[in-house]
């Protein structure tokens, strides 16, 4: 019988702002498949994608992200097969809506909106 | 590795002194139908909640008891007990319990001891709710005020609820309710033809659009996961369902039929009682819809006779109907919501392995409510934390389903329908 052995998925994760960089420095320790890959790193990024099974978009939901560039990364993951997630941290009051929210909506297969730090490493290792 | 084999060990662990097992019994219980326990002095029901062997019993005055299964005298079980006068009399000894689990009577030692005022068995409060009884398992001082999630609420004419044995451990059967994609695929023949679900504008949306787009929001007492598909160039069609800590999710409603819910309460670890909740905040419940899900219809399913255990199980693959399903009848050829939920959940083993799963974007609710129940169970453990969603305010929500134009976030287009205003309509397509 052949034994199956699954390789973690390969996540590229990007953001802006300070959560995404909290969630940079954990992932870059912890978490095996999942590389970090500054939004603004264009040549980079495009070597990133090749593999990837999933791009995540991390980001603060008051913080600001160059929504031009968030576009046309995800579009380019899309265009590649990627799956698209944006997972965004929220501390503010429970209903607000923000620009980078209604950006994500639009980039983004998925969009998780947090409370807690900790959820966007548990949702990240989750997608793995 | 989506969950680390500790993540899932905690998650899917509930007797007393896991994690979840303390989490789980500071709520309280959908523990039993009032139609198990009739009427005074009936006979004692033997019950089993988070792995703890339990009998339930309704004394001459009417107060329901749960209390431990088995006597202190020599651990015989209740089961085999006469529930008379007040209290639970052992069959082998005559020492009898009352509902609170005080030893009342001690027939076999001498008259003038006081020997049963030192003896007790655990005792659990029970209490009525509509046509449900309700267990809390946890500690006294910490009892939470009654749920009053809508459908618990509610007189008893305008709810119907029934429970299905799950040979599944509850993790898998919760996370099934809150898996809004899978509607789309595992039940799509049947939301035309369901007594419950048919007539409902929505139908199309779910099927015209398989791959709905998913958005998912923290609540005080559990999750939004709304789950948005196509409706026109302007538009799109929400379904929005709640998830409530520890096991509910509310189903959005479809068009003017009864809104649908669940419970998911583990019996041990590899079985759980899958609760079905139909209900109408309005109204009383029509005669055709009672018949209709006494039939097996929407949520529910069929019993063997005398029994809550469905009639379609693992020993005869559910009934599967291979021509139904190559007709495009049943979309797995196994007949009735309940039991395609079932049949799918069960095939996945007793407590399935959920470090070997490969989640994608749709799994964003599952992910979120694991994530819920991980935080609430370790908040409890290091910090005695008050678990989420035990307020009453928390419990009064709703879940709907309904169009809103494309730039409008469902948590602020749908943000009043998502609150439980008693005595309105409910908003659905």
């Amino acid at each position: 019988m052949t034994r199956v052995r699954r390789a973690a998925a390969r996540i590229v994760v990007t953001g802006a702002g300070r959560s995404a960089g909290a969630a940079r420095a954990f992932l870059r320790a912890e978490l095996d498949g999942v590389r970090y890959q500054p939004l603004d790193a264009q040549s980079e990024f495009d070597g990133a994608l090749g593999d990837a099974d999933m791009l995540v978009f991390v980001a603060g939901a008051a913080e600001q992200v160059d929504q031009k560039r968030m576009h046309a990364v995800a579009s380019a993951a899309r265009g590649r097969g990627i799956l698209v997630a944006a997972i965004v941290l929220d501390t503010g009051p429970p209903d607000a809506e923000t620009r980078l929210l209604a950006s994500f909506r639009e980039a983004a297969d998925m969009v998780m909106i947090v409370r807690d730090p900790d959820d966007v490493r548990a949702v990240i290792a989750a997608l793995r | 590795m989506a969950l680390t084999q500790e993540q899932q060990q905690t998650l899917v662990s509930t007797n007393a002194g896991t994690p979840m097992g303390e989490l789980f019994r500071r709520y309280w219980i959908p523990a039993l139908l009032a139609e198990e326990l009739p009427e005074p002095d009936c006979a004692p029901l033997r019950v089993r909640l988070l792995g703890e062997d339990l009998i339930a019993f309704c004394d001459t005055s009417g107060r329901y008891g749960l209390v431990g299964e088995f006597c202190a005298h020599r651990g015989v079980s209740l089961f085999f007990g006469r529930n008379e006068e007040c209290g639970l009399r052992c069959s082998y000894h005559g020492w009898k319990y009352d509902v609170e689990g005080r030893c009342i009577d001690m027939p076999s030692e001498p008259e003038e001891s006081n020997f049963k005022d030192k003896v007790r068995i655990a005792a659990y409060p029970l209490t009525r709710l509509g046509d449900m009884l309700w267990a809390y398992l946890g500690p006294p001082e910490l009892q939470p005020p009654q749920p009053e999630i809508e459908w618990a609420a509610l007189p008893a004419s305008r709810v119907y609820v029934s429970k299905r044995l799950q040979r599944s451990n509850y993790l898998q059967a919760l996370e099934g309710g809150i898996d809004s994609s899978h509607v789309s695929f595992t039940h799509r023949f049947n939301l035309d033809s369901d007594p419950l679900h048919r007539g409902s504008l929505g139908n199309a949306y779910l099927k015209r659009d398989g791959r709905p787009r998913f958005e998912v929001v923290e609540s005080d007492g559990g999750l939004f996961i709304g789950a948005r598909r196509n409706a026109d160039d302007e538009r799109y069609y929400w379904r929005i369902t709640q998830y409530l800590m520890p096991w509910y999710t509310i189903i959005p409603p479809f068009g003017e039929n009864l809104i649908g819910a669940h419970a998911w309460v583990p019996i041990d670890d590899e079985s759980c009682w899958t609760w079905s909740i139909n209900y109408h905040p309005l109204r009383a419940l029509e005669e055709r819809e009672i018949a209709d899900m006494r039939a097996g219809g929407g949520i529910h399913c069929v019993y063997k006779p005398g029994t809550y255990e469905p009639v379609a199980e693992a020993s005869n693959d559910y009934l599967i109907d291979r021509r139904a399903q190559r007709a495009n009848e049943s979309f797995s050829g196994v007949a009735g919501i309940a039991m395609q939920d079932a049949s799918l959940q069960e095939s996945m083993g007793p407590i399935q392995d959920r470090t070997k799963e490969r989640l994608g974007t749709s799994d964003s609710g599952i992910i979120m409510a694991r994530q819920r129940l991980l935080r609430a169970a370790k908040a409890l453990q290091d910090d005695a934390e008050q678990p989420p969603g035990l307020e009453p305010s928390a419990q009064r929500v709703r879940s709907a389903s309904l169009l809103l134009p494309k730039d409008v976030p469902f948590q602020q287009g749908a943000a009043d329908a998502l609150r439980l205003h008693p005595d309105t309509a409910f908003v659905s397509l």
